[in-house]
């Protein structure tokens, strides 16, 4: 006797949530996993509040265009961190955001970051070479180049594997290596300049 | 002086490790403040954007009631101005004609055909004929 109706099984179908099934199905939470640290980034490298709130904002609204362009060959993470970058990029290319940073009032400086430096486990002699060294190597971040500052922020903010930051800079491994020596170098000589002598090798 | 590779090696990839190399050391420890800095003012930031909309949202509020407000005040004085009335332009009395009657007007063609040719109109004297001849011999 014939079934009045058909089953998937036996149509040897999977549910349509399997088929379907993608990380950008949940974008609320996506978003919610994901905002602090794109934001952060985006605050790191353009030190400005407001533009890096906005940018956050974009790179979520290019993700939700542009999910079905996901191929799933990085993390999501990565996929994400790119799209930021990128948009990043194409903002800081423009003249406007020169005078803009210059007049904004939003802006990120030494002082914003050394107020967060925890004292636990200080002296207050420690804590204020700790602050010292801190301001000194904000301002050297600042002096890199684009390239030597992303990936200097990727590898010891967001602590991603140097793959990852390949991956999310479209760039080879090497080059990576490279801009992060360089990076890392300038940045040593400018902390070298506050340590004692005695303390060198 | 740089950092030698295995320096820069012991940086990327041992990053907890304690090193006998007091520079690195140093430098270790600042970017563990630099990464824990970050975090918490992207944190205050971020806590801080969330708040700011909101006052944002009242100012703007503010700005919208203190436009009704003027607004308000402004519709019955707008109301209350009465123009001056225009006055008509009256138009120029035109002169009516004067009704003719038909007595008066047949007596009006009568005299006009009665009337003496005008000199004008008179046919050519044989003086300016003669004239004209004499003028022509010479």
């Amino acid at each position: 006797m014939l079934q009045e109706t058909l089953e998937p099984a036996d149509l040897n179908l999977l549910p349509q949530s399997a088929v379907t099934a993608s990380p950008f199905d949940d974008i609320a939470g996506l978003h919610a996993l994901y905002e602090p640290r794109i934001f952060r980034f985006l605050l790191l490298s353009c030190r400005d509040r407001d533009l890096a709130l906005t940018l956050t904002q974009d790179t979520f609204l290019n993700v939700w265009r542009a999910r079905s362009t996901f191929r799933g060959d990085c993390s999501v993470a990565t996929w994400i961190t790119r799209i930021a970058l990128n948009l990043l990029r194409s903002h800081t290319r423009s003249e406007a955001f020169r005078f803009w940073k210059r007049a904004a009032n939003s802006s990120v400086d030494a002082s914003d970051l050394t107020n967060h430096l925890s004292q636990s486990g200080r002296s207050a002699e420690q804590h204020l070479i700790a602050h010292q060294s801190l301001a000194k190597v904000w301002e050297s971040v600042e002096q890199l180049t684009p390239r030597q500052r992303t990936v200097f922020l990727l590898r010891f903010v967001e602590e991603l594997e140097l793959t990852e930051i390949a991956a999310t800079m479209n760039l080879p491994l090497p080059t990576i290596k490279t801009h992060l020596y360089r990076g890392l170098d300038r940045i040593r000589a400018a902390h070298a300049e506050l340590t004692p002598r005695k303390d060198r090798p | 002086m740089s950092l030698s590779t295995e320096q820069l090696d012991a940086l990327l990839h041992q990053p907890e490790q304690s090193s006998s190399d007091p520079e690195l050391t140093s430098l270790r420890a600042v970017l563990t403040d630099l990464r824990t800095a970050s975090l918490a003012a992207a944190n205050h930031h971020q806590s801080r954007a969330s708040i700011v909309p909101a006052r944002a949202h009242g100012a703007l509020w503010a700005a919208f009631a203190t436009a009704a407000v003027l607004l308000c005040a402004a519709t019955p004085l707008a109301f209350h101005h009465h123009p001056t009335p225009i006055q008509p332009i009256a138009a120029a009395p035109q002169p009516r004609p004067a009704a003719i009657t038909d007595d008066a007007l047949f007596a009006d063609v009568q005299a006009d055909i009665n009337a003496s040719v005008p000199s004008s109109l008179l046919p050519l004297t044989n003086d300016t004929t003669t004239s004209t001849t004499q003028k022509d011999t010479q």
